[in-house]
């Protein structure tokens, strides 16, 4: 199956996406306040680049969005009664989860665009990248890393039934440990080591290079480097603690509590 | 009378309701981390933005803000809970006076806003060092009080779109969301496009946000009763609204039979 | 012949936790060592009292739980340690609405789950039309499920489960809550089911539902297997009694006692049925004795008398309270 389990779990996704059109306004309620705060925040502060702190919010949206897909999904399977369907068949939890991440990753590319319209309408800000093809490249990257790390994350949500406040709490969470809209240095030493072992951290960083600097420098390759590590890394634990729920969920019978 | 009974069992039945729909381990996720969260995400942004003194601004004003995950989110979710658990048209039946009944409800949420915003202060004390030391605690908490009834009357009024639409979630997030820009809570109100100025105008958490700024830098309760006042004032208004939509949305959706969607 | 499922010693506990802060915990023992085995071919149907374990039995056997003692097998692939074997050989059917993606088509659904259950397209295309035409949704595959009716979803559930073609259908309740006309026509489908040869494993509440469809029945109490046997043999459990029912106002306590005081009648219960009571004696079948039971019925003015032969669930009644 492999293969297959994941396309159609992500067209599955889609058209679930597509049956509710209410995810538009929902999936760009927190990008668009994140990066409207932002942008008016900056407004008076002229070392800030508008475009890099419009495509913070934007990404910060997307990462909102795939952990949506990939975890908060469960929430709701769980909720409707086909989570223990799902289960029944012969696929693997963990490529329909694969798949659903995808689809919701790329879903929420809307809301990149939508802040970058925001931003040229109401702001009047300027969109300057300094290298549109790398940031094209940059921006799949992030796609892939962001799926992994909703991959991974989302045991917790079959697992757990108080997943709810954790669909919260896990999106916060990464826009304020990975730095997306300041240094990382602003946060205390002891939660850095957790910022550095998460994509958006570095595909913040990445995307960064890609729309401010004239010259990509070392900082992009490593984080370049850095998202493909991790995201690998992401999957196999992810593979390996998902072979261990099957086993786990069966013994708790938690898919049927909430 | 009767309606002051419903309200009083209701009461009651809500907060052990909110006990068991958010289990003792996820009340504590939205009481203590979803605030401190958010929190340091805005005082950051801030810090990067403005500096120190920006960074306190955010910090108090999130404070403030906090009380609307329950007063606000959770206010309208009772509501819209109501709904995914099928009980709403069994609540319609009945005879009660069902604003009467919800405004029981928000009793508990208006005290647990409250403690949502002190859980923030402690933040705001120990992790970003704001100094409180010219403050008056009794001033605060009055403020605390008003601002979190006043939210609570806004989360009905969400709330009773959930009678009618199924998607008052998004709407409630939304609203959430939207008070953090709208109300002075980041920057100061006048930073706002015009348009949106008289928005914060009307919304009483504004005022809310902008007393507790001025008894943090040591006013007394004749320097911010005007604030107070016009708190009250719009909060008033907004039960009032509220209570016609909620009755207006219940006709409408006995006509249209949406109860039973979830 | 040979066992298509078969356990042994099959047992299931769950912890549940009492209280909101302060948690106990307490063992209940939801399965309690029950063996038992079901050929191909057969529809076989597990009965008993809410609570008896019937769907802890079915999530074991359909991989969706682990048993806590003991093993069970399907198509002899044990159900934990070959689970991924049989999955793709069986279905299952948890009754009611839920389980299914509301805001999609009907056909949407058996898409998806056909997907995941690897049918290949080619198959897919002509399997899909086919299964919606056999629960009579042939015309309404097209709308979303969310303006179904109950029946309809439970319908679309038959069709899902077999939508793999498995050769081994679990049922949970598959008529729960449905219309009289609605549950008959589920009936048949399921009835056809098993002349395709395929193995069916059902719970039920509804008795005559049980002694219509099925081969063999199990009776579970309290996790327990009380008995295994056809319909017919359960019912022969009750042939030598006769059944006198009679409806009243008030039945007089009298009468009840001086029924339950005959030497011949084996068992006297009431019931309230909407404004009336309904008496039920059983009784040995000598006509005399009978004759002489209508008579005092007769005298205590109660209406709609009437004698029948035992059913099957006077059998089930019997032997939960025996
Ligand atoms: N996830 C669970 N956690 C704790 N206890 C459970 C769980 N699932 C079932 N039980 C308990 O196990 C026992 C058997 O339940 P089960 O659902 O198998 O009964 P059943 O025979 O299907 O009943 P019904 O006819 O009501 O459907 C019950 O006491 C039930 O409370
Ligand atoms: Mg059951």
């Amino acid at each position: 199956m492999g293969m297959r389990t994941i396309f159609s779990a992500s067209r599955q996704a889609f058209y679930e996406f597509l049956a509710r059109p209410v995810w538009i306004f929902e999936m760009t309620v927190s990008p668009f306040v994140f990066a409207t705060v932002a942008l008016i925040m900056f407004r008076d502060s002229p070392s800030t680049n508008s475009t890099y702190i419009v495509m913070a919010g934007g990404i910060m949206g997307m990462w909102g969005s795939t952990l949506l897909g990939a975890g908060y999904s469960v929430v709701i399977e769980r909720y409707f009664g086909t989570l223990q369907y799902l289960f029944a068949s012969p696929s693997s939890l963990e490529e329909i989860i694969a798949g659903k991440a995808l689809t919701s990753a790329v879903m929420g590319l809307w809301n990149l665009v939508f802040v970058f319209l925001i931003a040229i309408i109401l702001f009047g800000v300027d969109i300057e990248i300094a290298h549109p093809l790398t940031f094209l490249l940059a921006l799949g990257l992030c796609l892939f890393s962001f799926s992994a790390l909703g991959i991974l994350l989302s045991t917790l949500f079959v697992l757990s039934r108080s997943a709810a406040a954790l669909g919260n709490i896990l999106e916060f969470a990464a826009f304020v440990v990975c730095g997306i809209m300041y240094p990382i240095s602003f946060l205390p030493v002891w939660i850095r080591p957790l910022s550095y072992i998460l994509t958006p951290t570095w595909g913040a960083q990445v995307l960064r290079w890609a729309v401010i600097e004239p010259q990509l420098g070392e900082g992009f390759w490593i984080g370049v480097a850095m998202i493909g590590i991790l995201s690998c890394s992401y999957i196999v634990i992810g593979h390996y603690l998902y072979s261990r729920i099957d086993y786990q969920v069966r013994v708790t019978a938690s898919l049927w509590r909430f | 009378m009767d309606a002051l009974r419903a309200a009083y069992s209701s009461a009651v039945f809500s907060y052990k309701g909110l006990l068991t729909w958010i289990e003792p381990r996820n009340y504590i996720g939205m009481k203590f981390i979803v605030p401190l969260l958010q929190m340091s995400f805005f005082a950051y942004v801030a810090k990067n933005a403005g500096g120190a003194e920006a960074m306190s601004f955010a910090v108090v004003g999130n404070m403030v803000q906090l009380c609307a995950v329950t007063s606000v989110l959770g206010m309208s979710m009772a509501v819209g809970m109501e709904r995914y658990f099928g009980t709403l048209p069994l609540l319609l039946v009945s005879p009660t006076n069902r604003f009467a009944l919800f405004m029981g409800r928000s009793v508990v949420y208006v005290l647990d806003g409250v403690t949502s915003t002190l859980v923030g202060l402690a933040y705001a004390v120990f992790l970003f060092g704001v100094d409180f030391s010219q403050a008056n605690p009794v001033l605060l908490v009055v403020i605390f009080l008003v601002t979190s009834f006043a939210l609570s009357g806004f989360g009905l009024l969400i709330g009773s779109l959930s009678l009618y639409t199924r998607e008052v979630v998004a709407v409630a997030n939304a609203s959430y969301f939207a008070l953090l820009i709208v109300c002075g809570v980041n920057f100061p109100v006048t930073e706002l496009p015009h348009v949106l100025q008289g928005l914060s105008k009307v919304l009483p958490l504004t005022y809310g946000i902008q007393a507790t700024r001025e008894v943090v830098q040591g006013a007394s309760f004749t320097d911010v009763q005007g604030l107070i006042g016009a708190e009250i004032l719009f909060m008033g208004a907004l039960l009032v609204v509220g209570y016609f939509f909620f009755r207006y949305f219940e006709q409408k959706a006995k006509k249209k039979g949406t109860f039973e969607l979830i | 012949m040979e066992y298509v499922i078969e356990t042994k010693d099959l047992a299931r506990e769950f912890d549940s936790a009492e209280g909101v802060l302060l948690k106990k915990k307490r063992k209940i023992i939801a399965v309690d060592h029950v063996t038992f085995g079901v050929r191909k071919g057969e529809l076989f149907g597990l009965l008993g009292p809410n609570g008896a374990g019937k769907t802890t039995t079915i999530k074991m056997l359909t991989t969706l739980l682990v048993p806590t003692e003991g093993d069970a097998y399907v198509h002899g692939w044990h159900v934990v340690k070959e689970a991924q074997k049989i999955r793709n050989h069986i279905n299952v059917i948890f009754g009611g609405e839920r389980g299914l993606y509301l805001r999609l088509s009907g056909k949407d659904n058996l898409r998806y789950f056909s997907d995941l259950y690897g049918v290949p397209a080619t198959t897919q295309k002509e399997r899909i039309p086919e299964l919606l035409q056999l629960v009579g949704l042939a015309e309404h595959g097209e709308r979303k499920v969310e303006t179904y009716s109950r029946g309809m979803k439970q319908r679309l559930h038959i069709a899902r489960g077999l939508i793999n073609d498995p050769s081994i259908i679990f049922m949970d309740e598959p008529t729960i809550g449905l219309d009289p006309e609605g549950a008959r026509s589920l009936r048949a489908i399921i009835q056809g089911l098993t002349s395709k040869d395929k193995t069916i494993f059902l719970t039920t509440h509804y008795m005559f539902e049980a002694d219509e469809l099925c081969t063999r029945i199990a009776l579970l109490k309290e996790g327990k297997i009380l008995k295994i046997d056809t319909p017919k043999s359960f019912k022969n459990e009750v042939s030598h009694v006769t059944i006198i029912e009679a409806e009243g106002h008030h039945i007089p306590r009298e009468l009840i006692d001086a029924l339950e005081a005959r030497q011949t009648v084996r068992m006297v219960t009431t019931s309230q049925q909407d404004m009336n009571q309904v008496l039920q004696i059983q009784t040995e079948p000598s006509t005399d004795v009978v004759m002489d039971i209508l008579q005092s019925l007769h005298t205590a003015r109660l209406s709609n008398i009437h004698i029948r032969e035992p059913s099957l669930e006077d059998a089930y009644i019997k032997i939960m309270q025996g």
